[in-house]
């Protein structure tokens, strides 16, 4: 749990600084960075919109590149994709036609929440495996639109607010998602949020009030906005909070050292080159508004 | 145990020779070596008799005690920055004699703090068996350039070779390649557990209140233990005993001012010195209302008493408080701070005996207010405490014999932190981690021999333990194992919970301990000049938990227990010490060897963690290196050059229990740089007069830069470009460089100083990190952070 955010240590030096009458400075620089043997990437999350059935389920699949490059990732083609459940039952997923590196459940998936699900991928004659137990979602009471400003920095504006019950005496990890018209937002922003993940460590069977997932995020009258509230495994809570440390590092002297994000991918064939990115098995629900 | 074994035998042998009663015609000639302006003692002077047929110092309560045939000797005195003085003194009979030296008067100019090339006493001194200390003339100090006129002794400390930052924002030092939490602070023999303010800008020390700045980073003595790589022996002033003096000085970033004088009936002196910034004052006149609706200060108090006891005691009262404050609008507040207080007998009995006990207490802690919605708000809060009993004793044999002892306990509470809901709320659970209780029992027995006119040794034998107490609930791990290594995913995972154990309150939850023999001697190769060689073993029972860049206010203590093993370090050097010609010369070679060092898992979560073992692993470090310093103390131009050629590694491989074979772990268990390595670092001072009221000082740093981690591509994820790094510490920063000028010009009462930070404004980078641009989200920008630009300052001090 961050109460004090990284932004915040990050403005409590910043703002020292300016007292001392000093700003550090950044510039961008050159960096020479080594080519390696492109390693496989995978965006793999099983979504479930709560207590009903969702549509065909899509996993995304591309590859590491150079770092300095400016294309989009390269799909990684022809994989064998595959999810079985608990159960046994087998659904193999068939790549798009016009989505290169997109790949398509090629049958409807049950998903039963608390029971395990393992993603099976061939590619390049590796095989990949991960396990994820499907999570039960938790209902979002209402949506509502408050002002924001109330903190330094922030800036007026209204922002979107949820209100939950958390279940009692069970460990909750949640990853919210704004969409604004239909954009989910998601900015390479040091200063928003990348993805807003918590634990209810603190919270536990609490009454949630006027929770403001993504704070940064300013919407205006007339814009739809739509939350969805997952349920995530421990594991995928850890990979989010690691993501969001490293996206939001700003260099401070009291950010984290940078380092590699870890997923849940593993190769079998050749354990050292693991896939990056993530499998997520997890039910969701979502509330929509406009904004008045 | 070799050189435990070793260090009892000598002991053993030398122990009789010590009970031997000097010769009927000796008698003792001893007291303390005193300012003549202030009274106040000078710590470690030098006292010579008979044209230094016969040599003592002073100890660091200024203390010395000399043993002197019946007859007429001519006395010597030396002290670093003082006239030397010369009497004859004719001795009948032992005799208490207190010594008093004047200060250079015109303190300002060069000619004061230069040395006379055959008269003063010599910083580096090659006659004594002291080996890798570093004391900083504190008058010197505020002559070099400063961060917006505040004398930071700290920083200075970086001048001096084996020394390092972290980073410009940060005080947190590294002492040849150590961690920062190796660096124990003493004030007055109190602990002070984070001794910054501002984040870290700024060190806690006033340089207007301490007078004794030593820094031990090897053959650290007996009396010291409890931190791995050195310690940091600070001394507050204790005011003038003789009239009622005040100095007050403004500076860019604080104000601070010192009253002192001696107390009624001239039974001792006070000293009481305040400082505060004021960078707040002036935020409500900013447009940013980010700004304007933020307060930002910190404020210090030292505070000292010296009450004598006859002509051979001293009761000594010190006392420190500082805090940090940050509000942000009405919603976020911080404070952070630290407390130290220490209680001292002083006493000399039969002009042979100092004995020192002492009580000292060290608090730090910090607190946050936050509010969280409209009706909601959180006090988050955090403390570490600890409360010392000390014995230390000196025997005073013979000229040539010193024999140190003593005992102490310490206390130790921490509360890593209590997130305590302060309304009504239904929102938030109340969550406190459980308070940690240790206590820590130690020895020490050490001597001092001359073994003729040669060679001279200090050698001792520490002994120290840890027992954490209850109340406690310690968890247990399926294989005992609080971290895994999951091999195939190749990351570290929090173990898996199996039980726990409850212990009540006071019953033993762990213990540790062990021996730490320290040795250190030297051998004259000539008049001037000394062979000198020492090892050390140091323990290490708390450890700070940071995974931050730098050490952050909001990091907490944690000790050892049942899966965090103490950190033990043996470090041996030998060195090459010369004085003459107005130089003085040291060059010392060392090697070191850690165990149990701690390193944080990629992604670990340190804050208001209860399980806090799961987030750390253990492995072991090594450092090595050739510092040289050289040092011109006489003539018009001063200064010196300090030359650091090191290099600083640490490796995590996995252990077995935690899935370990052989591979995995950071960069895989291999050794690597720590981020404290620096392979170069050259600092250069120069203090020379220009004319008779301005004093020109300057410093210039050339440095490695510090280890960071390259990236080795890169790949998307929900739309976000997430960079995949190569090895740990596996590339370096831009090499750092940076001139700083001080300009100090003296009046009648007080001196006037100009002074600007990187002259030629380079762009030292302090970090190396990877975005994605903005603009463009498909392009990821390499981004370097510095600190400073060119910064002026300005700062007055005037004396009444």
């Amino acid at each position: 749990m961050r109460f004090i955010s990284e932004r915040r240590r990050q403005r409590l030096l910043l703002l020292a600084l300016l007292a001392t009458s000093l700003a550090g400075c950044e510039r961008v620089v050159s960096v020479e960075a080594p080519s390696f043997e492109p390693r496989l990437v995978v965006e793999a999350r099983l979504e479930r919109p709560f207590n009903r059935r969702g549509p065909l389920q899509r996993i995304r699949l591309t590859t590491t590149q150079d770092v300095f490059t400016e294309t989009d990732p390269p799909p990684a083609r022809g994989a064998v994709v595959r999810v079985v459940d608990a159960a046994g039952v087998s659904v193999a997923f068939a790549e798009s036609a016009t989505e290169p590196g997109v790949y398509v459940a090629t049958a409807p998936m049950n998903l039963p929440v608390n029971q395990s699900v393992t993603l099976q991928i061939t590619w390049n004659g590796d095989q990949y495996q991960s396990r994820e137990t499907m999570q039960r979602a938790v209902p979002i009471d209402s949506l509502g639109f408050t002002e924001g400003g109330v903190r330094p920095g922030l800036g007026p504006g209204l922002r979107a607010a949820i209100w939950f019950i958390d279940p009692e005496a069970i460990t909750n990890f949640y990853l919210w998602e704004q969409f604004v018209d239909g954009v989910r937002q998601v900015t390479p922003d040091s200063g928003a949020f990348t993805r807003a993940v918590r634990s209810d460590e603190i919270i536990d069977g609490a009454l949630i009030r006027e929770f403001k997932p993504y704070n940064g995020i300013v919407v205006r009258a007339g814009q739809v906005v739509r939350i969805r509230q997952l349920s995530i495994s421990s594991q995928t809570y850890r990979f989010y909070e690691a993501l969001s440390e490293q996206t939001r590092n700003n260099g401070s002297p009291f950010g984290v050292p940078v380092s590699s994000i870890r997923g849940n991918v593993a190769n079998v064939t050749r354990p050292g080159r693991l896939a990056l990115g993530y499998f997520i098995a997890s039910e969701y629900f979502d509330i929509e508004r406009t904004v008045p | 145990m070799t050189v435990c074994r070793v260090l009892s035998l000598v002991l053993l042998v030398a122990l009789p020779l010590q009970a031997q009663v000097p010769p009927a015609a000796r008698v003792r000639l001893s007291g303390y070596v005193r300012t003549v302006a202030s009274g106040e003692v000078i710590r470690r002077a030098e006292v010579l008799a008979d044209d230094g047929a016969v040599r003592v110092e002073s100890n660091e309560e200024g203390f010395y005690s000399i043993l002197l045939p019946v007859g007429a000797h001519r006395i010597r005195i030396r002290a670093i920055g003082f006239a030397p003085l010369d009497t004859t003194l004719r001795l009948t009979a032992s005799a208490s004699r207190d010594f008093r030296l004047t200060s250079r008067q015109v303190t300002l100019s060069a000619v004061t703090v230069q040395a006379d090339a055959n008269g003063d006493r010599p910083d580096l001194d090659p006659r004594t068996p002291d080996m890798s200390v570093l004391r900083l003339d504190m008058r010197a100090i505020k002559l070099l350039p400063t961060v917006l006129g505040e004398p930071d002794p700290i920083r200075s400390l970086t001048l001096l070779p084996g020394v390092s930052m972290s980073s410009d924002a940060s005080t947190a030092i590294s002492v040849r390649g150590g961690a920062a939490d190796q660096n124990l602070f003493l004030l007055d023999e109190a602990t002070v557990y984070n001794p910054s303010h501002i984040l870290g800008f700024l060190s806690t020390f006033n340089a207007d209140a301490v007078d004794n700045f030593t820094l031990y980073k090897g053959a650290i003595p007996a009396r010291f233990g409890g931190r791995l790589s050195s310690v940091v022996d600070v001394r507050q002033r204790e005011g003038n005993a003789n009239e009622f003096v005040g100095s007050a000085s403004i500076g860019l970033l604080a104000s601070k001012g010192t009253l002192e004088g001696p107390l009624p009936k001239k039974v001792g002196s006070y000293m009481i010195a305040a400082r505060r910034s004021y960078a707040d004052l002036f935020a409500p006149l900013a447009s940013d209302t980010a700004i304007r609706d933020t307060r930002a200060y910190f404020y210090d108090l030292n505070a000292k008493s010296n009450i004598r006891l006859g002509s051979n005691g001293a009761l000594l009262l010190s006392g420190y408080l500082g805090r940090d404050r940050f509000t942000g609008g009405t919603d976020f507040g911080a404070g952070w701070g630290n407390r130290a207080t220490t209680l001292r007998w002083n006493q000399a009995f039969a002009n042979r005996l100092f004995s020192k006990v002492t009580l000292a207490a060290g608090t730090y802690d910090y607190r946050i207010d936050v509010v969280t919605g409209l009706d909601d708000s959180l006090t988050w809060r955090s403390q570490i405490r600890s409360l010392d009993a000390k014995i230390d004793q000196t025997l005073y044999l013979s000229p040539t014999n010193t024999l140190e002892f003593g005992a102490q306990f310490t206390s130790q509470q921490i509360r890593p932190g209590d997130l305590i809901p302060n309304t009504a709320t239904e929102t938030f659970r109340e969550r406190r981690i459980q308070p940690r209780q240790a206590q820590l029992p130690a020895l020490y027995l050490g001597q001092e021999l001359q073994l003729g006119a040669r060679v001279s040794v200090r050698y001792g034998l520490r002994y120290a333990s840890y027992v954490r107490r209850g109340a406690a609930t310690i968890y247990q791990y399926r294989n005992g194992a609080p971290v895994v290594w999951n091999e195939s995913l190749s990351r570290y995972e929090p173990g898996v919970v199996s039980d726990s154990i409850t212990y009540t309150s006071g019953s033993t939850v762990s213990s540790a301990g062990g021996f730490e023999p320290r040795i250190s001697g030297r051998v004259m190769l000539g008049q001037n000049s000394s062979l000198k060689a020492s090892y050390a073993r140091t323990q290490q029972f708390l450890l700070l938990v940071s995974n931050t860049n730098s050490v952050s206010p909001l990091d907490v203590w944690e000790p050892a227990g049942p899966y965090i093993e103490p950190q033990r370090a043996d470090q041996y050097a030998l060195g090459y010490s010369a004085n003459r010609y107005g130089y003085e010369l040291s060059v010392e070679g060392y090697w070191k060897r850690a165990t149990n060092v701690v390193d944080f898992i990629d992604g670990s979560d340190v804050l208001l963690n209860p399980r806090i073992e799961t987030q750390m692993v253990q492995g072991s470090g090594r450092a090595y290196g050739l510092e040289m310093l050289l040092r011109r103390t006489a003539g018009t131009t001063t200064g010196w050059v300090s030359y650091t050629l090191a290099r600083s590694e640490q490796r995590f491989p996995v252990p077995a229990r935690s899935g370990g074979s052989g591979t995995g772990g950071i960069n895989d268990g291999a050794w690597y740089p720590s981020p404290f390595d620096k392979t170069h670092n050259l600092s250069v001072v120069v203090l020379r007069p220009l004319g008779p009221k301005w004093t020109i000082g300057s410093t210039f740093m050339l440095a490695t830069g510090l280890p960071t981690t390259f990236p080795g591509a890169r790949y998307t994820i929900d739309g976000l470009l997430v960079t995949e790094f190569g090895p740990r510490n596996g590339g370096r920063l831009p090499l750092y460089h940076r001139l700083d000028l001080n300009a100090t010009r003296q009046f009648r009462r007080g001196e006037l100083q100009f002074g600007v930070l990187n002259v030629y404004n380079r762009f030292n980078a302090q970090s190396l990190r990877f975005r994605q641009q903005v603009a463009n989200p498909r392009v990821t920008e390499a981004v370097q952070t510095s600190i400073f630009g060119i910064v002026p300052s300005v700062a007055y001090a005037f004396h009444f």
